[in-house]
């Protein structure tokens, strides 16, 4: 069986307090892992801000969509009316550099990769679709 | 939503939620340390890569003085977010 939930968030850091609130109420209807839900809001967070951030001419609110099924949760992020960034291929991040090579740059989408199980991009008629898939 | 306290021992308490939109505020609050610290996580419950940044960045000024910068009690799911990015051997943390 399958539960669908679709939210439009406006493009706004401030918007980061509503996403939260719907993940902690989907996480405690159907009860998921405390460890998914952490990891949920962290790839949820890094690919809302990015869109926030790196996209800032598009006036549309990005959909969140989650449809929950017994062995696996997959989100999907859509971003209207944006130019390409694809965020399929892992980023490089050297964990055994020392602190004064150490940079946040690239640190959200490596760890969407590492807490995800699957990282997926569409682009299409300038529609940004990230699917992420993490089995239960 | 982030709350950031400062003790007159000298120890920081973050509790709540650090995310991209507590970011600025850290970042003005984290200024003010200009010594060695230890900052408790013990009632932090969310940290996102711009709450680590914000860290690393404070961490790095720090280093730089001379002066140290220590993690207290991080629940075990920011552990494994600072595990992942080898955060945790940049660091200190008990």
């Amino acid at each position: 069986m399958q539960n669908i939930i679709e939210k439009n968030f406006a493009r706004e850091l401030g918007s980061l307090d509503q996403v939260f609130e719907v993940l902690e109420q989907i996480s405690r209807t159907y009860k998921l892992p405390e460890g998914s839900l952490y990891a949920f809001k962290l790839c949820i967070e890094e690919l809302f801000v990015n869109m926030v951030r790196y996209q800032p001419d598009s006036r549309h609110p990005v959909t969140l969509k989650m449809i929950i099924e017994e062995n696996k949760v997959t989100i999907l992020l859509v971003d209207h009316d944006v130019d390409r960034f694809d965020v399929s291929r892992p980023r490089e991040v050297k964990k055994d550099a020392p602190l004064e090579e150490r940079k946040p740059g690239g640190l959200g989408i490596y760890l969407v990769h590492q807490l995800m199980d699957r990282v997926l991009y569409d682009y299409k008629d300038r529609t940004s679709t990230v699917t992420l898939i993490k089995n239960l | 939503m982030l709350t950031i306290e400062f003790t007159d021992a000298g120890i920081v308490h973050l509790e709540g939620r650090f995310d991209a939109s507590q970011e600025q505020k850290a970042l003005e609050a984290f200024a003010r340390i200009d010594t060695s610290v230890q900052v408790d996580c013990r009632g932090l419950e969310y940290i996102s890569s711009v709450g680590i940044g914000a860290l690393l960045f404070t961490q790095k000024r720090l280093n730089d003085m001379g002066h140290r910068l220590k993690l207290l009690h991080l629940n075990p799911h920011i552990m494994e977010i600072f595990r992942l990015a080898g955060f945790d051997a940049i660091f200190e943390i008990e």
